[in-house]
């Protein structure tokens, strides 16, 4: 990756801020893309059945800038976390909200990410945001439709399919795609769909993680195992025969 | 590696090899490893995610603090 798609124009780092309560750490459980063809794809056999949400939104933003969150570095995978103490956070929000690239939003009635969204709405800065409602997460469900109508920003009724919405800076619906993907590409897609200009150069995805990649990469794996397997064995089966041949 | 991986490894070797060799000790002994390799892999995965978190997190705060330093750098400027 060169250091000119790294960093932005004015050449500092390209970032991604992630505002979300806190209460979502390690909640946002969802199938792994990175585990499609199972265990006939070697890269595969590492990878749990399941994935937080936040670990794939890492790695979709990881490649061109940087997912960036508040919390305590190491606390989770996923977004870089920035400490900061509680006297300051407020100030050293503004800063990242002023010169992130975008804003991926989990709209909630925590009182910290109330106050973000009121500061985003008051400052033009809604349409920097993708609003984010986490896909298959139903013990979130009561406390995303309890915050419907009580946050200055559109907000649907929780469907398990999960969603991605844009607003405009009236904070009225003015994108939305449901959140169902089984790769990575589907993935960026999505948020593609909801807001190309502002992600499109900064989420993406790896070619070698997807279905028919991996469906073809399989079968020149296995032919070549099939054909270089038998050698191998042959050459480490006259070793062992040499060796119990020079026994006295 | 997985016990999938073990099994079809296994499977191949039978298939490529009768030699008329007792199997049961060095190839059962294979078998093992490359199976243990297996539970190995999930370790290994975990591992370099927490390594690539540390470098993240390391990042992130030295965005804020480039910011932080631009920020009064502009606010020394007349």
């Amino acid at each position: 990756m060169s250091s000119q798609t790294i960093a932005g124009r004015s050449g500092r780092r390209r970032f991604v801020l992630f505002l979300r309560p806190f209460s979502v750490t390690r909640r946002l459980s969802v199938k792994n893309p990175y585990k499609n063809l199972q265990y006939l794809w070697p890269d595969s056999q590492g990878e749990q059945d399941t994935v937080d949400l936040e670990v794939l939104l890492a790695d979709a933003v990881g490649e061109k800038s940087l997912l960036i969150g508040l919390g305590k570095p190491g606390e989770a995978i996923g977004a870089g976390r920035i400490e900061t103490p509680d006297s300051d956070w407020q100030r050293e929000l503004l800063t990242l909200v002023e010169a992130a690239d975008a804003i991926i939003v989990i709209p909630s009635m925590s009182d910290g990410t109330r106050w973000e969204i009121k500061y985003l709405k008051e400052h033009a800065r809604l349409t920097k945001c993708v609003f984010l409602m986490p896909p298959g997460a139903s013990d979130l469900a009561i406390e995303w439709d309890e915050a419907i109508g009580k946050l200055p920003v559109w907000m649907p009724p929780y469907s398990n399919k999960g969603m991605l919405y844009t607003v405009n800076s009236e904070g009225q619906l003015q994108d939305s795609t449901d959140l169902k993907f089984r790769t990575t590409r589907a993935l960026a897609q999505k948020f593609r769909s909801v807001s190309p200009k502002l992600v499109d150069e900064l989420v993406t995805y790896n070619f070698s993680d997807q279905l028919p990649t991996r469906v073809v990469g399989s079968w020149v794996l296995y032919m070549l195992a099939a054909i270089v397997l038998p050698f191998v064995l042959a050459i480490l089966f006259l070793c062992l025969a040499s060796i119990t041949d020079h026994r006295p | 590696m997985s016990k999938f991986w073990g099994l079809l490894v296994f499977l191949l070797m039978l298939l490529a090899i009768d030699d008329g060799v007792p199997w049961v000790p060095w190839k059962l002994i294979v078998c093992f490893f490359i199976i243990v390799f297996g539970g190995l892999a999930k370790t290994a995965r975990t591992a370099e995610r927490e390594t690539k978190q540390i470098q993240r997190d390391k990042e992130a705060k030295e965005v804020l603090e480039s910011l932080k330093a631009e920020g009064s750098q502009k606010a020394k400027e007349p």
